[in-house]
């Protein structure tokens, strides 16, 4: 019974929370405000779908796959449970945050609304066990980012950046579309196991032209070198919770799509998985290069330092390293990208938030007019130090487990030797001008001296101190003790296999 | 029995900093205790380190506990779990340097409690103080690699801190110290690169991350060259050594931290790490580029810090140019590779006195800049000797050391073992270059305390330290002059962990008077030209082109620079064309993604 309710809770709350907001009117009249409201019913419906989600895999039943029907369109094993507690448990400090960072917004209901849509989407696509079920939710929680992005409605940037978002992620999603029809046109299905277990698929010459639709229309969600246009944009022009949603969850859902695809439905015979995880592994590399780069770039600009956009860009880098991983090509290497999901989603959606709060704070987004903050806030200087190191991999932060591993998994990987110290050498070259990047945010945040006018001491909102102080925390526990949550998804991987 | 009691007291070493550093920060309220204490946990480790010595009787023990499993193998399906071990390992190499750490970071610590007792923001030097040392001890202790790691990167990180601990003052006092930390957490980064990518093909080759079971393997020629990278870094050798001390008018080092710090870092910890990686796989790893290459690069190192100790004129750069220098002279006796591993004995030994005559110095050093109101430029001291008598003596024991003059001090022990050494392995290029810097350390280490205690008061208002500074130093005299008769006696065999009948200390004429006859002229040399309080030597200021080479020396040979111009500058640059991709102009966007979306189809249907 959990499996449906993982999927139809946030939409029903969805529904309720608009229902609220359409109502404000009549709840005021008895006295009820319809904002308090919003606010504890979805951090309700959050901490729910994300205690339901651990929940599910100890209540015995759930375990085996082989409880639901055999024509089903949805699987639930340990990695589904992974992946939804990770969406979940960030969906629920974004809403924590909300709580002060949405405080006297208009729309408030349609904002929670769509945000639990959009989990719900993200979960159809990690349960999904065909393509048409996983483009079903993809179409769901894309279409809920749009709006979400264009929060801000009365902003000009904000409209634009969804546009661009708009156009370059649908022209992915008729990729997958096409891919999905050419799939089914080609093999008679669209099922992962069946197509699994095809033997057309290697003879087909068609298959690797089939892999390359679905990798073009997953990478551009996945900001894939080029394809990532939309990315600095939406971030940076989206209310600071929804970046943190974006770079902690849609975009991973991207990479879960490539993983899926390659390795997964057209990963029955080793050869074209070894063939096409050497692509994706450069690809990786590529994206790494690009993402650092335009990083620095926005150090040189003359007017606006862009701290949410260096942010962006920062994800790109990331989103390299966990499709190197998966491009590893083995057990391990997938293993470690989803922890590096997890660390990332945790690093990067702390920063984010933590953008939230200093941009509310001074109104600006401008790196150069938040010199010092770390100094007139311990907190924030604490905060952002933390997340910095951990996304630059340097230890007691979990970055450094999930760096680590995804090193000793690509030289364990698939390739031939000298590929592997190749892509080792220069991932870890990337990470090291990644840590430069970040270490130049420090500089600006922490090191530097404030400016005459802001010499008092910063108030931070307490449940924006709440969800950060969670999230560091869980950062530093990662960091410290990686193993138990890392042997789970060693094991969810295992499970996928045997 | 005995075997739980030394894994136990190991554990003990290892967390009673780490544990203390974050109970430390609790302590907020009460400052007097929080400093104490955090001295105290030191101190713990100190007294266990000190039983662990003495328990131990040099046969090699590993103490390992599986970590994590790990399904292993490149196929798909493969569902085999792997255990990675991990563990302590105890043998004299470990032993004696937890011995050294913890002594010394007790000794600095307690030091610190006077020299930092003004400074606003304590909690945090405690806390990474504490760290660093709990940091460097996982790193010491550690039987694989990835506890090594884990502890050679909070090194590293704590380094970052601690060097950029002044941030907070106003204008350049802060920007400059932020700056360093950057700097050194950037370069030692590189490093980072090397060991990582060889961490990950060692347990490729063995499917073991314990560093005894490190093996050759394929592309073991390569791996060394990367390997090479991390005691580079970490221990500032020749390109990449600029992070530890840079030229003065570039002034953006690790000497922008508190006198403590470098200390810490200089006599301990940090660029120990480096030389302690090397001695610990020597006996394991024989790949002859890796040695080759490293005796080039200290070789220069080694020559070209004694030079830049020469020209600088701040007097901790002195010391942290000495320092590189030391370092390499201990690579240099690593790279011997004789059968015996003697060379190795020698670079360990080397290791222990230099760590106890530079913690001297630069405490020496903390002391005298403390009671002169933070002023470090040389030029402005001189004739030190009547306001700090204690200081004068106690400093003179550490230059001796540091010159390595025979029999009464630890360095000229050691000193002497390496020059030996090389010279019976007609190792001539470590010999000649051992020699000459040899005779450069006398040089410029009397030059260095002429300037500061000879001659007139060129200007510097001395106020006198108190009691805590004068106790530690006077400790730390006693060990450099007592360690060097401790290292031929009791300490032998437990030095060379097996009992063959080879003696670390014998008498050869020839590298024994050569090498004292640098000393020697370089003691004379030094005196004739700075002996009468003189800060510069007319000869260079009046020769053109001696002074050119003397401002490319304070200059750091450029090295900085040339960073800059290769490899900063090119990165932003080439971010911000690229970043014209992206403004939307000629919407670059879609040709761009067009073309990647060709691309990958192309490819996708020719290699699948």
């Amino acid at each position: 019974m959990i499996l449906p309710l993982i999927l139809i809770i946030p939409l029903a709350g969805a529904f309720l929370l608009t229902l609220f907001e359409q109502l404000k009117r009549y709840l005021g009249k008895i006295k009820i405000d319809s904002d308090v409201l919003n606010h504890l019913f979805a951090n309700i419906l959050a901490l729910g779908i994300f205690i339901l989600a651990i929940l599910s895999y100890s209540i015995a039943g759930l375990k085996n796959l082989n409880t639901l029907p055999p024509d089903r369109l949805l699987e639930f094993d340990l990695l589904q449970v992974i992946l939804i507690s990770i969406f979940a448990f960030l969906v629920w400090m974004a809403v924590l945050f909300s709580i002060n960072y949405m405080k006297d917004k208009g729309g408030l209901g349609y904002y929670y609304a769509l945000i639990f849509t959009l989990l719900s989407g993200l979960s159809t696509v990690v349960m999904a066990n065909n393509f048409f079920t996983l483009f079903v939710g993809w179409e769901l929680f894309a279409l809920s980012s749009y709006a979400l992005v264009a929060f801000d409605r009365l902003k000009r940037g904000a409209v634009e950046a969804s546009l661009k978002y708009f156009i370059m992620s649908t022209a992915g999603s008729s990729f997958v579309l096409l891919g999905i029809a050419l799939t089914y046109g080609i093999f008679g299905s669209v099922d992962f196991a069946t197509l699994r277990n095809s033997t057309a698929i290697t003879s087909n010459p068609l298959t690797g032209f089939i892999i390359a639709i679905f990798v073009i229309g997953f990478g551009g969600t996945a900001a894939m070198l080029f394809l990532n246009a939309w990315l600095p944009d939406a971030h940076s022009h989206a209310p600071s919770t929804i970046s943190a949603l974006l770079s902690g969850m849609v975009v991973k859902a991207g990479a879960y799509g490539i993983y899926r695809t390659v390795f997964w439905a057209f990963g029955g015979s080793n050869d074209i998985v070894a063939s096409s995880s050497v692509f994706i592994s450069w690809l990786g590399i590529l994206t790494m290069f690009e993402g650092n780069l335009l990083v620095f770039a926005q150090f040189w600009r003359k007017d606006i330092i862009d701290f949410k956009r260096i942010l962006a860009y920062s994800t790109t880098v990331h989103l390299g390293f966990i499709v190197l991983g998966i491009g590893a090509g083995t057990e391990v290497g997938i293993s470690a990208s989803i922890f590096h999901i997890l660390t990332h989603s945790l690093g990067k959606g702390s920063l984010f938030l933590l953008s939230g709060t200093i941009i509310a704070a001074i109104g600006s987004r401008d790196l150069r007019e938040m010199k010092g903050i770390g100094r007139r806030s311990p907190f924030i200087g604490i905060v952002l130090t933390i997340g910095l190191l951990s996304l630059g991999g340097i230890p007691i932060t979990g970055g450094f487990a999930s760096k680590l591993y995804v090193i000793l998994a690509i030289f364990n990987g698939n390739h031939t030797e000298i590929m592997n110290i190749l892509l080792v050498v220069l991932a870890i070259i990337n990470a090291v001008l990644a840590l430069g990047g970040y270490l130049y945010i420090l500089k600006f945040i922490v090191f530097d001296e404030p400016e005459a006018k802001g010499e008092e001491k910063l108030k931070i909102p307490v449940f924006e101190a709440i969800a950060l102080i969670i999230m560091v925390l869980v950062i530093i526990v990662l960091g410290v003790w990686p193993t138990e949550v890392f042997n789970q998804i060693i094991q969810a991987i295992g499970n996928l296999f045997t | 029995m005995m075997i739980e009691t030394l894994f136990l007291l190991s554990i003990i070493t290892v967390l009673s900093p780490l544990v203390g550093a974050f109970i430390s920060l609790l302590l907020k309220k009460w400052t007097a205790i929080r400093d104490i204490f955090s001295v105290l946990t030191i101190a713990v480790s100190a007294v266990t380190a000190v039983i662990i010595f003495i328990l131990f009787d040099g046969a090699p023990k590993p103490y390992d506990f599986n970590w994590l499993s790990w399904s292993a193998g490149s196929d798909l399906a493969s569902t085999t779990d792997q255990v990675i071990q991990s563990g302590f390992y105890l043998d004299t190499l470990s032993v004696l340097m937890t011995l050294i750490v913890t002594v010394l970071s007790m000794l600095i610590a307690f030091f610190s409690l006077e020299y930092m007792a003004e400074d606003k923001h304590r909690s945090r030097y405690w806390f990474f103080m504490q760290l660093f040392v709990g940091g460097m001890l996982l790193l010491v202790l550690a039987h694989d690699m990835i506890f090594l790691f884990l502890g050679w990167e909070i090194v590293g990180l704590c380094s970052f801190f601690l060097i950029a601990h002044h941030y907070m003052k106003k204008g350049e006092e802060g920007r400059k110290p932020a700056l360093s930390g950057i700097k050194a957490l950037i370069m030692t980064g590189i490093g980072d690169v090397g060991f990582l990518a060889f961490l990950a093909w060692a347990y490729l080759q063995t499917n073991s991350l314990l560093v005894t079971d490190l093996t050759s393997g394929s592309n073991a020629v390569f791996m060394s060259i990367l390997l090479l990278l991390a005691p580079v870094t970490k221990s500032a050798q020749f390109p990449l050594q600029s992070w530890l001390s840079s030229g003065d008018t570039v002034n953006i080092d690790a000497m922008q931290g508190p006198t403590t710090v470098s200390a810490l870092i200089h006599a301990a910890t940090m660029v120990k790490a480096g030389v302690y990686l090397v001695a610990r796989i020597s006996p394991l790893w024989g790949e002859p580029v890796f040695y080759v290459i490293l005796m080039i690069l200290a070789g220069i190192s080694t020559v070209g810090a004694a030079i830049a100790a020469l020209v600088t004129t701040d007097l901790k750069r002195v010391l942290a140019y000495s320092t590189i220098s030391q370092l390499s002279y201990m690579f240099l006796a690593f790279t011997i590779r004789d059968a015996g591993e003697h060379g190795l004995f020698a670079g360990q030994a080397h290791l222990l006195s230099h760590s106890i005559f530079k913690a001297l110095l630069f405490l020496s050093a903390g002391a005298i800049i403390h009671s002169i109101a933070e002023e470090r430029d040389m030029k402005k001291m001189g004739g030190m000797r009547k306001e700090l008598p204690w200081i004068y003596g106690f400093m003179l024991v550490g230059v001796i050391g540091l010159m390595g003059i025979p029999i009464i001090s630890n360095g000229g022990y050691s000193k002497e073992m390496i020059i030996t050494t090389a010279f019976e392995n007609g190792n001539w290029f470590v010999f000649v270059v051992g020699v000459l810097a040899a005779f450069l350390t006398a040089l410029y280490a009397i030059r260095m305390f002429l300037m500061i205690f000879h001659g007139k008061n060129r200007g510097a208002n001395v106020h006198k330290p108190k009691y805590i500074m004068r106790i530690t130093l006077g400790i730390l005299a006693v060990i450099v002059v007592a360690s060097g008769f401790v290292l031929e006696g009791p300490l032998q065999n437990k030095l060379t962990g097996h009992n063959e009948a080879y003696t670390l200390l014998h008498f050869v004429p020839l590298p024994f008077f050569v090498s004292l006859g640098a000393i020697i002229l370089g003691i004379g040399l030094s005196y004739l030209l700075y002996g009468k309080g003189q800060t510069e030597v007319s000869l260079i200021e009046n020769n053109n082109v001696l002074r050119f080479l003397r401002d490319v020396v304070a200059h750091g040979f450029y090295m900085d620079h040339l960073y800059n111009a290769v490899f900063v500058k090119p990165v932003f640059w080439i971010g911000n064309q690229l970043s014209f991709l992206k403004t939307g102009k000629i919407n670059w966007n879609m040709i761009l993604g067009s073309f990647v979306a060709i691309a990958t189809i192309v490819v996708l249907v020719v290699i699948v």
